[in-house]
């Protein structure tokens, strides 16, 4: 230790001028207040931003160079023996070094920031960048320099050296390179953000580690040997990379392993009449990585498709073969359009390539899409051919929803101040207004009628395609929900009532708890979901033409999405479970814990 | 505890396809004077490396006072005082700097001893290392260097770029002072005339091979130059080895490397000249050349 520290005296008496330099620097910012063009309101901002400036270009600049120089300089200079016919160990030598260089650098920082941090740097920070506060600014530049000291230090040894061994080094970074892409990239499929951070953070501390590690071996095994030196270096660096590699790619494929067992369920998509759905979720004991499935309700058979996140926008084709999502972010809103085939026994996912945001609309069939990119841009695709058959551009509208009413015709909502109702003709190639709506509307099954009651008077019932108003019923529910023959069912706090498509009111249902949400069943069923005081559901199913309770289940929450007569729902213990609402039968596919 | 200060066993350094040093071997005693000679490029700047544990060899292993110097290099330079062929210390550094950190790095110490010798050597402790001549350069690492008592002083090529008073004054003062100590002397040089009165020993590198390793008494006394007057056709008949045979003038000069007077006399010659030969003689007829290593 004494020697470690007796070198350490000796490089730093060597290099001070590094700190005379640095003091200059310090005048120099506060030189800069005082130049002709700075406002005198602005001279604490300005001598605050010029000692940040030149203490992070000083302080970057110095690490590299002193990473450079720290080995290879003095090896291809041939002086390094001089610390060798010393009785000084390896150790010594090199930490000895370091301790000077990261004295250097850090006290270098601390004299050019100085007049900053009288100035009040904070302020400077907040206004001029946006890493908040000093603190994180300084560890940014600190670690900054820290990356810049070691790789310099590596590539100034490796390009010293002169030796043909730089080939192997250049092969190495190139493959320790592709695994890590190849390895983030598998992990960000998975949107594992989190992990992937991780990862990153524990690679880069291996690397620094293995550096500052391979250093020390350098100069115990190379010693005066410049060609041995980087040899050392160079073979203790990739082997420590390469290793870590190899566990975190293992432990990636292991994340990436996900079977349906191992989801914890988050989320899940039903098909139109219930026979399919997507579910998602994050993989259990694999922090955020996320994994999908197409789930079949009527055989439990679960298939993996490529990991979807909540803003993926799944569609199902009516005809439930087809079903599509958008690979997007919350921070990316435009993403790629994808398109599976359902009946297929592993669904493939095909990468169409168009940029989309997340309202788009797959036809009955599946065959084609119509998808809003930016600029209110709406353009139909066939999806067997991925070919444009006809686009259209919106001249206003904040948000645009499309809907096919056949292959060739299509019914654009263009919502706004009010919604505009649009008609495309995909073989005419002409657009069309037929009508206005309200702001917010709910559409029945086969989209001919629209039920508007958020902020109205009354449930308004219009045509979908000319916005026509064809009933008002005198009720201002919470909710509403088309049944598939066309009633209307709308729940007000306890209240349950049926109205005939016309609004006739058929029958009213007193249940026990105030109503949250309705889920159409099937068959003339409803079921009728409710929170207690303690948020604990109870669900309960509700043959409208009889206007009987058929069942009801305390704990269970149907998803809001759900229909059909198979429904998927959560416990309280937030298990996935298909609720037979014929039979009764409550079958658990995936546990929370 | 050994009774050789170095041992230098089987070794080789080799550069890519150079063979830099080949299966060199041998042994100093303590408390010699051991002069290792050969051309530039002879291998003695690697193998000096290997001596001191800056460098494995790719084969075979010195030992320092029996233990391994590759691996207990840090306790071994304790006792082992040092002056490179180039002057290594950092030119910023002022003598007395140099002398400091040195005096921080060492278990003995003797400051008196570094004042004494760079006054002698009419060197300021304020100079800046850099600034010296390559002559005052190696005396401040001369002074440095026996300044922590050492049992062995390990000095690579000392005279390179001294004048020829502080030549005589290093041979004359410092290592006849040292070899009077008991302190083993390990020195490679050019400087042949200097060592000849000083070594007990000396070893002649060719090629990165050990050609000779011998005491010098002994070397001088089998080596021999002959001059004959007339083409010495008995001498290939004779027992005499020789290490170099050229024309000379009408007659031929031979270098016998066996010389002994019973086998001379058997010659039967009477136009021959018996002379000895210098050290330095002896270097250039064994690594010159034509020569027969």
């Amino acid at each position: 230790m004494k020697n470690t520290l007796v070198i350490a005296r000796r490089e730093l008496t060597e290099k001070r001028f590094v700190f005379l330099t640095a003091i200059a620097f310090a005048v120099l910012a506060m030189i800069v207040p005082f130049m002709p063009g700075v406002h005198a309101s602005e001279r604490r901002n300005a001598l605050a931003m010029a000692s940040l400036i030149f203490s992070t270009g000083f302080t970057v600049g110095l690490a590299a160079i002193l990473g450079a120089n720290i080995i290879g300089r003095e090896l291809s200079d041939g002086r390094l023996s001089f610390y060798f016919s010393k009785p000084v160990s390896a150790a010594s030598i090199w930490f000895g070094k370091l301790i000077a260089a990261t004295l250097l650098i850090a006290v270098s920082f601390a004299i050019i920031a100085l007049p900053a941090s009288i100035a009040g740097i904070g302020g400077v920070v907040r206004t001029w960048t946006n890493l908040g506060e000093s603190l994180p600014t300084i560890r940014i530049i600190l670690a900054a320099a820290l990356v810049l000291f070691l790789l310099g230090h590596v590539i100034g040894t490796f390009a010293r050296s002169r030796s043909a061994w730089i080939v192997v080094d250049f092969v190495a970074a190139t493959l320790c390179g592709i695994a890590i892409w190849l390895i983030m990239r598998s992990l960000l499929q998975g949107y594992a953000f989190g992990l992937t951070e991780r990862l990153g953070r524990f690679l880069a501390i291996e690397a620094a580690i293995a550096i500052i590690a391979g250093g020390l071996w350098q100069v115990a095994k190379g010693r005066t040997d410049r060609k041995r030196s980087h040899i050392e270096l160079s073979r203790f660096l990739w082997i420590a990379l390469g290793s870590a590699l190899v566990i975190i790619a293992g432990y990636a494929v292991w994340v990436e392993s996900v079977s349906f067992a191992d989801l914890v369920p988050e989320s899940a998509d039903h098909s139109p009449n219930g026979s399919w759905a997507i579910i998602g979720g994050r993989g259990r004991h694999r922090e955020d990585y996320r994994a999908s499935f197409l789930y079949d309700l009527r055989d439990n058979r679960a298939v993996r498709i490529p990991a979807l996140n909540p803003y993926a926008a799944i569609q199902f084709s009516a005809d439930e073969r087809t079903f599509s999502w958008v690979t997007r972010t919350p921070n990316a809103p435009v993403g790629e359009f994808y398109v599976a085939k359902v009946d297929s026994k592993t669904p493939h996912a095909v990468a169409t390539r168009i940029p989309a945001t997340g309202n788009y609309a797959l036809s009955d069939d599946g065959s084609r899409a119509a998808i809003v990119s930016s600029g209110r841009l709406v353009t139909i695709y066939d999806l067997a051919t991925l070919s444009s058959l006809g686009s259209v551009r919106l001249a206003e509208g904040q948000y645009i929803v499309p809907l096919f009413i056949t292959n060739d015709l299509m019914r654009i909502y263009v919502h706004g101040n009010g919604t505009k109702i649009f008609e495309y003709d995909v073989v005419k190639k002409t657009l069309r207004q037929t009508g206005v709506l309200p702001d917010a509307f709910r559409l029945n099954h086969d989209r001919t009628r629209a039920a508007a009651y958020w902020k109205r008077p009354a449930i308004e019932i219009y045509d979908a395609r000319t916005g026509a108003l064809l009933t008002k019923i005198d009720r201002r529910p919470t909710t509403v929900r088309f049944l598939d023959d066309g009633r209307i069912a709308a729940a007000k706090e306890n209240a349950l009532e049926i109205f005939s498509p016309d609004g006739a009111l058929l029958r009213s249902i007193d249940l026990p708890k105030e109503i949250k949400y309705l889920v159409n069943a099937g068959g003339g069923r409803v079921v009728v979901v409710m929170l207690n005081q303690g948020r604990r559901p109870t669900s309960v199913l509700i043959d409208v033409d009889r206007g009987v309770v058929v069942r009801t289940e305390e704990g269970l929450l149907p998803e809001y999405a759900a229909r059909g007569s198979q429904l998927l729902c959560q416990n309280i213990a937030k298990d996935l479970i298909v609720w037979d609402t014929v039979t009764g039968e409550k079958r658990v596919i995936l546990k929370r814990s | 505890m050994s009774e050789q200060a170095m041992e230098v066993s089987n070794v080789t350094v080799r550069y890519g396809r150079l063979l830099a040093v080949d299966r060199v071997t041998f042994a100093v005693p303590r408390g010699s004077v051991y002069a290792l000679l050969g051309r530039n490029g002879a291998g003695k700047s690697s193998l000096v490396r290997c001596i001191l544990g800056q460098r494995e060899p790719q084969m075979g292993r010195v030992h320092l006072f029996g233990a391994d110097v590759w691996n207990q290099r840090t306790a071994l330079m304790q006792r082992v005082g040092v002056l490179s062929e180039e002057a290594d210390a950092p030119p910023e550094m002022t003598v007395d700097q140099l002398a400091r950190f040195c005096s921080d790095i060492y278990a003995r110490w003797e400051q008196k001893e570094v004042d004494d010798r760079l006054r002698r050597f009419e060197i300021a402790l304020d100079s800046k290392f850099g600034s010296l001549s390559k002559g005052q350069k190696k005396q401040v690492l001369l002074a440095l260097a026996l300044a922590m008592s050492p049992d062995l002083l390990v000095l690579d090529d000392p005279t390179l770029g001294l004048d020829v008073v502080a030549r005589k004054s290093l041979f004359e003062e410092v290592i006849a002072e040292m070899a009077d100590r008991g302190i083993t002397v390990f020195l490679t040089t050019h400087d042949l005339s200097g060592i000849e009165t000083l070594a007990d020993r000396v070893a002649i590198m060719k090629n990165g091979t050990l050609v000779l390793e011998e005491d010098l008494d002994a070397l001088k006394a089998r080596f021999r130059r002959i001059r004959f007057a007339a083409q010495p056709v008995a001498l290939e008949q004779s027992a005499l080895r020789t290490a170099l045979v050229r024309s000379w003038g009408a007659g031929a000069e031979a270098i016998v490397t066996n010389y002994d007077d019973v086998a001379f006399e058997r010659l039967r010659t009477t136009n021959a000249e018996v002379s000895a030969m210098s050290l330095e003689e002896i270097f250039i007829a064994v690594s010159g050349e034509g020569a027969r290593s």
